[in-house]
């Protein structure tokens, strides 16, 4: 199985927001999940839901959970 | 017949990231999203704005406070499922609001018990075997 989605470049832009991703293209945006979901329901769509990093952020993905 | 899965890794400001499809389930509700496949990490963790969506109260759950470079953060040790392609595992996962990170990190509580996973830096690609 392959599996592959929507680029960098499309998601940028949305740096910072939730995101929902149907057939590749961004379905709807927002700052909350919640509003995000509602959209998506409404649409009927099965989308992927994700918030999309800033780009610093992606430099501290080091993290280490000890318990 | 087990499961071999392939992911591409993905892109982000151009470095590339194990980063796969997931869903979560519980209470009867289901949220697809992506997950940053993340060994180092022992337990999988998720903004709480996803368990209020999934109808979780989480915060009645056990508290812990994990560890990473950015210090201590709290988080509420929850049950849930998650699906990786057709494979659905009952996993220990934490939520927390005060993970600022814009990932969800998937450790290896649950996850590497079922699958043996291998990380091809040089082709970018993550591959799952699931173990049966």
């Amino acid at each position: 199985m392959d599996t592959r989605s929507i680029s960098w470049n499309k998601l940028k832009k949305y740096s910072g927001l939730w995101v929902a991703v149907a057939e590749e293209e961004i379905l709807t945006s927002g700052r909350t999940l919640e509003e995000v979901m509602k959209k998506v329901e409404t649409s009927g769509k099965k989308a992927e839901v994700f918030q999309v990093p800033l780009e610093e952020e992606v430099y501290i993905l080091a993290f280490v959970f000890e318990l | 017949m087990p499961l071999s899965l392939s992911f591409d890794y993905e892109e982000i400001a151009g470095n590339f990231y194990p980063i796969i499809p997931i869903e979560l389930k519980a209470k009867g509700k289901r949220f697809l999203t992506r997950a940053y496949v993340d060994s180092g990490a022992n337990f999988s963790i998720f903004n709480a704005e996803i368990a209020d969506y999934l109808g979780l109260d989480y915060r009645k759950r056990d508290k812990i406070y994990p560890s990473g470079v950015g210090g201590h953060i709290c988080a509420y040790i929850n049950e849930i499922f998650i699906s990786i392609h057709d494979v659905e595992i009952h996993c220990k996962v934490l939520f927390s609001d005060e993970f600022m990170v814009k990932f969800n990190l998937l450790g290896r509580a649950g996850i590497f018990d079922r699958f043996r996973v291998c990380f091809d830096d040089p082709e970018k690609k993550l591959y799952l075997y699931e173990k049966v």
